[in-house]
């Protein structure tokens, strides 16, 4: 398809405008996603008695699907973005009161509904539409002196985290309170309150440790490994000393069989053991370039405070669940289930990230004036 | 959707655009502020993040090619520290062959009152460990009680099939058993463990403590190879002369080592359950017997020690002996007449043998038998040890008895064990089951000279030569020994036509290395044997089976002599007195 740089369609358009590195950045991602579902689901599908491909069938559908939403928000205009945003943080609100009322209990807590036949897990939308609408309060509350919205911005902070709490749901509370916080740093706070915010967080975190059983397992876990069955570190760490440099070759790995979570929080682990040091580093790389081309867009170009506050915080998200995941695996921190964006098997994580990226694709679009285009 | 979130209609959100004002308001100025200040912060954020994944980078690097942090050594004594460990040493022969060893095993229990699928556990169950029936399996599961055994000593293959199930009530207890992996081969010897591990019989019970307390293996002067071999010869022997029961020792004549001692029947320790209390009585050692012709060696060698007779004394055998209202007779008419020391022995006569006795007279006797280990319980490191029995008053009469064989009962361990006295130059050693180690100083009790024991030999050697012992010559091997046919008591009554025969032999015997003694209980007269069922036609040629395989497999290296005839070391010693 050849487009014309004077092709005025919305595709037109948005092929000329969007940023192109960005684009096949997250493609390229998207594809290495969907080369590594074939190689880390099909164990995990016999496990739970499904058809060998039922996994990479399911993985690579919502792959296909989250790659659409993708695009097609990235075609939005701002306004478009912020409204739909605020939609499907209604939305999600609806579904996680429905998750406390009707939810099923996986690992014992309740985080997933049943909604026309697809298991969904509502927090992991609530991400994205929060990092959008929080950017807006903040903005608009900067802009405009008599709109409230840093007070704003926290009774939605609040809800949300107070739902996810209930749930309970700590890593997305985490991962919630993370996004809100780099709005907040982004949007000048002042270094003071980034003080006591991060203290606030090291006293949670201690908090989490001295009153939640699970929590206190795995760091203690990971602070005395002799001590513990640091099983599925030392399964991890063997598999990606047995990839070497080039990998064992796809498909021949064998921790996808012994790892309950090889599919989703070790799946680095899946990669390195069959593909080898080389390409696992370029994903890594991958990654990297994402969230710091990203942040170059509106360090850059974008003269837009919303702009800036909604990329910032989606961008903090992505790479921090990126950064969480790969540590958790190297045993760099405490093991913590958090998926790789693109890579790790699920799919409402899967149209969750698509909708970020679009987002983030969408609002970074070159346009002449730098100011929102209609 | 249009909603206005200013009273002054100035800015509406969300979606529509921010009206550049024609002048920069205050308002304006300060949104450019906090846009310039938001950047800066972009800055640190985008330097965090390079940070951050250069380290996961670089430690990806790490990890993949230089094995990264985790502590392997740790990890490693973590993983046998869950091993179960063993707590009782295993049992070895004289070349370190495992005759008895400790397994980790697991036992399967079970609270039944939280069992919620009965019938799911019992099938999966029932279908993971075969040997289990479905419906006791469900009887059990559906018990309602807290403590249920479903399946003892499972082994490590079945404990991981059942946890493979993944039904969590099940639960394992970490045992250990003793296993046998040479079944019935050494039982008498080894004896057995119970349940709780403990020995109960055999070396498992005289070594518990060792075994218990050492981690290193208990090494017995036991050689499988040869047991093995003596084993199957003699069930072959026992089985072919229809035998009831049968025994023999094989010792180190020089050290008094036991390097084979079998009792048939015998048991296999793995399966004690199966074992009837009459295969668990070991015949070689708490048997105690009237050894019969055998005797004779000791009398003829405390007689010769003694000096009471020479080599060429001729003792009358043709007129009974009369004592005490009993009168001995010669057996056989040829043999009532004047017989030579040798000849006594070769033609095995009783009446010879008893006036030897009484020319030695009870006390000497009596001392002599104590100094050859046979009147008291042998010294040996076994629980099960017969005690001799002595005749109630030694009386003229008893001495007499004793001199060919009755009035005494001695198990064959002692028999042999005296023997070894006889032929290694007159020493007596106590039979033991632990090897001599190397440089150990082994200190004996003489009984009789130098002198007398190399007579004893020659005589020995004639017997086979000339008397009731010539189906034991095997080539090459100078076999020497004495027969027995002895009359079986039951409940103090002789058995008409009932007998034990044995046969105590050594060989070489220019320089005699091991003693062996066969014993059949009750062997049938059969045609092979001309319906007779004396000891030369039986327990003999057993002997003779037994030699030809074990002398090579002792490394004993076949003698030079022509071995129809005496040697020249026969001769001489013959011919010296």
């Amino acid at each position: 398809m050849k487009v014309l740089r004077t092709d005025d369609s919305v595709l037109g358009r948005w092929w000329w405008t969007v940023d192109r590195f960005l684009l096949f950045a997250v493609l390229i991602l998207c594809c290495i996603g969907a080369m590594l579902s074939f190689s880390a689901t099909p164990a995990i599908a016999h496990h739970l008695k499904l058809g060998t491909y039922f996994l990479v069938n399911h993985q690579l559908v919502f792959l296909g699907l989250a790659v659409i939403v993708m695009i097609g928000i990235s075609m939005q205009s701002p306004k478009n973005i912020r409204l739909l945003s605020v939609l499907l943080l209604a939305v999600t609100f609806v579904l996680l009161v429905g998750v406390l009322l009707y939810g099923d209990k996986i690992k014992g807590a309740a985080r997933w509904i049943r909604l026309f036949g697809v298991s969904i897990q509502p927090s992991e939308f609530a991400k994205p539409a929060f990092a959008v609408v929080a950017a807006w309060l903040i903005s608009t509350g900067r802009d405009n002196p008599e709109f409230k919205g840093m007070t704003a911005a926290c009774v939605v902070y609040g809800l949300l985290v107070a739902l996810l709490i209930k749930q309970p749901d700590f890593g997305m509370t985490m991962t919630v309170s993370v996004i809100f916080f780099a709005e907040l740093f982004v949007a000048g706070l002042p270094f003071i309150l980034v003080a006591v915010l991060s203290l606030i967080g090291s006293i949670g975190a201690t908090l989490a440790y001295f009153t939640l059983p699970h929590v206190q397992v795995r760091v203690d876990k990971f602070l005395h490994p002799e001590a513990g069955d640091t099983y599925q570190v030392r399964t991890a760490f063997d598999a990606i000393k047995s990839g070497g440099l080039f990998g064992i070759g796809p498909g021949e790995g064998v921790i996808k069989n012994i790892l309950p979570d090889a599919h989703t929080d070790f799946i680095l682990a899946v990669a390195v053991e069959e593909f080898g040091l080389i390409p696992v580093l370029f994903l890594v790389f991958l990654f990297a370039a994402i969230v710091l081309r990203g942040f170059y867009l509106i360090f850059s170009k974008n003269k837009n405070l919303f702009t800036l506050l909604a990329v910032s915080g989606i961008l903090t998200q992505f790479g921090m669940q990126a950064l969480v995941n790969m540590a958790s695996t190297l045993s760099m921190i405490p093991t913590k289930g958090m998926t790789l964006p693109f890579i790790s098997y699920g799919g409402s994580s899967l149209l969750s990230t698509g909708f970020a990226m679009g987002v983030v694709l969408g609002l970074t679009r070159n346009t002449s004036t730098g100011r929102e285009n209609k | 959707m249009r909603f206005s979130l200013s009273k002054h209609g100035r800015y509406y959100c969300p979606g529509d655009e921010i009206p550049l004002p024609e002048r920069p308001s205050l308002a304006d100025r300060h949104a450019c502020a906090s846009l310039e200040q938001g950047k800066t912060r972009v800055l640190v954020a985008m330097s965090g993040f390079f940070l951050m994944f250069s380290v996961i980078g670089y430690r990806l690097v790490d990890v993949s090619l230089r094995g990264g942090r985790v502590e392997p050594v740790k990890i490693e004594k973590a993983e046998t520290q869950t091993d179960p460990s063993i707590n009782r040493a295993d049992i070895v022969d004289r070349n370190g062959i495992v005759l008895a060893s400790s397994l980790p095993f697991a036992d399967l229990h079970v609270d039944a009152s939280k069992i919620k699928d009965p019938e799911a556990v019992a099938a999966a169950l029932a279908e993971t460990l075969p040997d289990l029936n479905y419906k006791v399996l469900l009887k059990k599961l559906k018990s309602k009680r807290n403590f249920v055994y479903i399946k003892r000593n499972l082994i490590p293959r079945e404990q991981y099939e059942v946890n493979r199930l993944g039904i969590h009530e099940l639960e394992f207890e970490s045992t250990e058993r003793r296993l046998y992996p040479q079944g019935a081969l050494a039982s008498h010897i080894l004896g057995a463990t119970d349940v709780d591990g403990k020995g109960i019989a055999g070396v498992e019970k005289a070594f518990n403590s060792k075994l218990t307390a050492q981690k290193e293996p208990l090494r017995l002067s036991l050689d499988s190879g040869v047991q093995s071999t003596v084993r199957n010869i003699l069930t072959e022997g026992m089985t072919h002369y229809g035998a009831t029961g049968a025994s023999a020792v094989l010792l180190n004549a020089k050290t008094g080592e036991i390097v084979s001692l079998v009792s048939l029947p015998d048991f296999d320790p793995n399966n004690l359950n199966k074992a009837k209390t009459s295969d668990m009585f070991n015949s070689a050692t708490v048997g105690v017997y009237e050894l019969g012709s055998v005797m004779k060696l000791f009398n003829t060698a405390i007689a010769l020690d003694l000096k009471k007779v020479k080599i060429t004394d001729k003792i009358d055998a043709g007129k009974p002996i009369v004592l005490a209202g009993f009168s001995i007779t010669e057996p056989e008419e040829k043999n009532r007449r004047p017989l030579s020391i040798p000849e006594i022995m070769i033609h095995s006569s009783n009446v010879g043998s008893a006036r030897l006795a009484l020319d030695i007279g009870p006390e000497k006797q009596e001392e002599y038998l104590r100094r050859f280990g046979l009147l008291s319980m042998p010294n040996v490191e076994l629980p099960e040890r017969g005690r001799p029995i002595l005749p109630n008053r030694w009386s003229d009469m008893s001495t007499a008895y004793i001199g060919f064989g009755y009035s005494l009962s001695v198990s064959p361990l002692q028999a042999a064990a005296a023997a070894a006295a006889v032929v290694n130059g007159g020493v007596y050693h106590a039979p033991r089951l632990t090897p001599v180690a190397p440089g150990e100083e082994i200190i004996g009790r003489r009984v009789i000279s130098k002198k007398t024991s190399e007579t004893m030999r020659a005589i020995m050697r004639m017997v086979v030569l000339e008397g009731s012992g010539r189906r034991a010559n095997v080539p090459g091997y100078e076999v020497g020994g004495k027969t027995g046919s002895a009359r079986k008591t039951v409940n103090g009554q002789y058995v008409e036509g009932e007998v034990r025969t044995s046969f105590l032999s050594a060989f070489p015997m220019d320089n005699p290395q091991y003693v062996l003694m066969v014993m059949l209980d009750s062997p049938k007269k059969i045609k092979e044997t001309y319906n007779l069922n004396n000891a030369a036609w039986n327990v003999v040629p057993t002997a003779n089976k037994i030699i030809s395989a074990v002398a090579p497999q002792l490394g004993i290296a076949p003698r030079p002599y022509e071995y129809k005839q005496a040697a020249p070391y026969v001769k001489t010693a013959l011919n010296a007195q």
